[in-house]
């Protein structure tokens, strides 16, 4: 027998953790229809019984605020699970308790299961759990998912319930009472009634929930105007906010019916070292930044050898340089790839299947999963600064900085994922508070440069060479995170005239702790995926459909000459649009090619550029398509800044939900790239 | 009893919650334990920049313009 169950709770309270041990690694990821977030889902085998895990995301309550909170909702009334799991936190119990009552109002069949027991218990909390099963009238238990204990209960309370015929929750309101009776009876008289519980409908209308205001208005017709009637009349008589109404019963009966008495706290109020550097708001801006920096620039040398081997270079030390660049993840993966050429070459000799084998499928795919270790690095470590707390901090720490660009601490996470890649750093927008800023953030961190851009950065820098070349990366990188600040501080000002904003950042802030593997190891994999999902079709498809251009004539014929192929006389027409760049001449068809096709994927620069010169590596590559500093320079800022890749576009597209701002961001970035193309190539022919 | 905004309260100030103006994260406020009759510890104010205060067990950074329309009355400074 199968037996759905949900798990819903608060950031922070170790819903992920919980889901981990859980699923032991067995996941699969779906997205909640409409929408994209995700849920993921773990199937376990308890006695006969097939449980299956539904992890919802981490809400502070079911209001709808956010686009989390209204999935999480949704799910749970379109469809039903037969459990929820509700976990509260053992050391902010009556916080998080809140949600298990607004859960327990839709549905009664919730199991509660009580987080970091453990920690709770070395820190005097002492809970009744019996007692506390009694006055909420769902099983209570205890559980510790890093240690693992509880399980088995957790599983056959489950398994309890699920075969219980088990009513919502009703606390009393007090005055509000005579107002919800009256909603919900005439809810109940609809010709169609939602299939929601009445009296939970009633209360979300009169807190004013825009969600069930179009559902009643919908189901009931003519008679929502009495509903109407009675949320004045109540909002009179009340005189004061319904939600503050509701949130107080709420707290109050957790405080009076719940944990009276069920919860001892055994008064060791430890005077907690506050890190109150971390709070002063000029320190912390400078730490975070400085951390970040620090921390990326490691980053970038793991991957790509990036600065150090520019530096090494400039001392001399170019042997030693390109010695580190061999033994760097990209260094080790293109080792790889052409090994594996190598290898079919000598297995299949100079044909066509091995030219389309080594050139078009691996070339394309070769070129994107170099980039995977180092996405991987950039999420593994997010997610250990996350897992472990830092990231509120970071987030508290740059909220000042960003604020000065329209934005606030909440827009850490984006920027800094699309470090790695753009597409979850624009999903993970999610999480943003307020809606506007969420926009700003969800349409112009495609300007962020990404890891792929980082590669074709630096391959164009080592076309360059010299000083120019060693300072390409961080004036592309200043360019792109000024053009990134400027838009977004525009379009919060433009916004702001219409109508005023202010930019706030609300964040718990948990405690520090050595990051958990596999919570971290999880957030990797939630981020990288996309990418993979990305390699697998968009590019593997334009990587064979790319080959078959290259290799075939105007007059359809095959070639092995690049220069005869449709692709070469197609860019041909195209090229001149590269002319402010500097870029014309024999061989910048090459070039409008490469960017053609990176906007599939910016990764494919690289290898566009490698098989149309039939270079073999991307120095080669890029010198012999004869450009001059000025011109590649142009390039190079050209590429980072032009229209974000068709995977980004994608979720730009989903996140805004209009494809008005997709198609903004798109000519914007176009715009910007050639304005600011343009303007590096006379720049640069002036100083060089 | 004086009615102050939490932003202009000392640092180390023990406070309890009267009123929340303004509507948009009025919410999430309460979701994260700080409404009317809430109490709370103020654990960094500097006159600028994001306050941090204490809900029970639970740390929260509160913008300064958010902080100015939690309108509190100070139980111990």
């Amino acid at each position: 027998m199968r037996i759905t169950v949900a798990l819903v709770g608060q950031p922070n309270v170790g819903k992920s953790t919980l889901f981990n041990i859980i699923a032991r690694g067995n996941a699969i990821v779906s997205n909640w229809p409409g929408t994209t977030v995700e849920i993921n889902k773990s199937t376990v085998m308890h006695n006969e019984y097939e449980l299956e895990f539904f992890d919802l995301p981490g809400i502070y309550g079911l209001t709808g605020v956010t686009l989390e909170e209204r999935v999480a909702r949704s799910f749970l009334l379109e469809a039903r699970p037969d459990v929820a799991v509700v976990l509260v936190d053992s050391l902010n119990l009556e916080r998080t308790l809140i949600l298990a009552l607004e859960v327990l109002e839709i549905t009664g069949k919730v199991v509660i299961a009580v987080t970091k027991t453990d920690v709770a218990h070395s820190k005097g909390v002492h809970i009744n759990y019996e007692l506390m099963e009694k006055r909420l009238g769902a099983p209570v238990v205890p559980v510790s998912a890093i240690k693992k204990i509880g399980l088995d209960r957790l599983f056959e309370a489950i398994l309890r319930i699920s075969n219980e015929d088990r009513r919502p929750l009703t606390i009393s309101y007090g005055e509000l009472e005579p107002f919800i009776s009256s909603v919900e009876q005439i809810v109940r008289e609809a010709q169609n009634p939602p299939p929601y519980p009445a009296r939970w409908l009633a209360l979300k209308y009169l807190e004013g929930d825009p969600e069930i205001e179009e559902i009643l208005s919908k189901s009931l017709a003519e008679r929502y105007k009495e509903l109407e009637e009675i949320r004045r009349e109540c909002r009179r008589r009340i005189g004061e906010d319904i939600v503050v109404l509701v949130s107080k019963k709420k707290i109050s009966y957790i405080q009076e019916s719940i944990v009276k008495g069920a919860v001892v706290k055994a008064v060791v109020e430890e005077k907690r070292k506050t890190s109150s550097v971390l709070y002063n708001p000029v320190a912390a801006a400078t730490i975070s930044v400085l951390f970040i920096f620090a921390l990326f620039i490691g980053v970038f040398i793991v991957n790509t050898g990036y600065p150090l081997t520019a530096i090494l270079e400039r001392a001399g030390q170019s042997e030693l340089a390109s010695r580190i660049e061999e033994y760097t993840l990209s260094g080790l993966v293109e080792k790889l790839f052409d090994y594996i050429s190598s290898i079919i070459y000598d297995w299949l000799g100079e044909t066509m299947l091995a030219s389309f084998i080594t050139e078009g499928l691996l070339g394309g795919v070769a070129a994107v999963l170099v980039f995977l270790p180092l996405i991987v690095i950039v999420m593994a470590v997010l997610g250990a600064l996350e897992d472990s707390g830092i990231l509120p901090r970071l987030a508290i720490g740059t909220h000042a900085i960003l604020q000065k660009i329209g934005l606030s601490g909440h827009a850490i996470l984006p920027v800094t994922l699309s470090l790695g890649c753009n597409v979850p750093g624009v999903l993970s927008t999610r999480a943003v508070p307020s809606a506007s800023e969420r926009l700003r953030l969800i349409m112009f961190t495609p300007f962020i440069p990404c890891q792929a851009r980082l590669v074709v950065l630096l391959a164009l820098a080592t076309g360059i060479g010299g000083l120019a070349g060693s300072v390409l990366v961080p004036f592309v990188y200043l360019v792109s995170f000024a053009v990134f600040a400027t838009l977004s501080y525009a379009s919060y000002k433009l916004a702001s005239k219409k109508r005023k904003e202010e930019i706030e950042l609300l964040l718990e802030i948990p405690p520090l702790h050595r990051p958990y593997a596999r919570v971290v190891w999880w957030f990797t994999w939630h981020n990288v995926k996309h990418f993979l999902a990305k390699a697998g079709t968009i590019i593997f498809a334009v990587s064979i459909i790319s080959w078959g251009l290259q290799h075939i004539t105007t007059n359809l014929s095959f070639t092995s000459d690049i220069n005869n192929s449709i692709v070469a006389s197609g860019s041909q027409k195209l090229s001149f649009l590269l002319k402010p760049l500097g870029i014309s001449g024999e061989s910048s068809w090459i070039a409008a090619y490469a960017l053609i096709t990176g906007f599939l994927a910016k990764e494919l620069v690289i290898s566009a550029l490698m098989t149309a010169t039939g270079a073999s590596s991307i120095q080669e590559a890029v010198s012999s398509l004869g450009l001059t500093a000025p011109s590649l320079i142009a390039l190079a800022l050209f590429t980072t800044l032009y229209v974000p890749c068709l995977a980004t576009l994608a979720v730009v597209y989903m996140e805004s939900k209009r494809a008005k701002y997709a198609i903004i961001a798109t000519i914007l970035m176009i715009a910007t790239a050639f304005v600011l193309g343009a303007l590096a190539y006379l720049l640069a022919n002036i100083i060089l | 009893m004086e009615a102050v905004s939490l932003d202009s309260v000392r640092e180390g100030s023990r406070v309890t919650v009267l009123q929340i103006n303004g509507d948009g994260w009025v919410r999430r406020l309460y979701q994260m334990g700080v409404l009317p009759g809430s109490k709370l510890e103020v654990v960094f104010n500097r006159g600028f920049g994001p306050l941090i205060v204490r809900v029970g067990d639970t740390e929260i950074s509160i913008g300064r313009g958010i902080a100015r329309k939690i309108l509190v009355r100070v139980d111990e400074s």
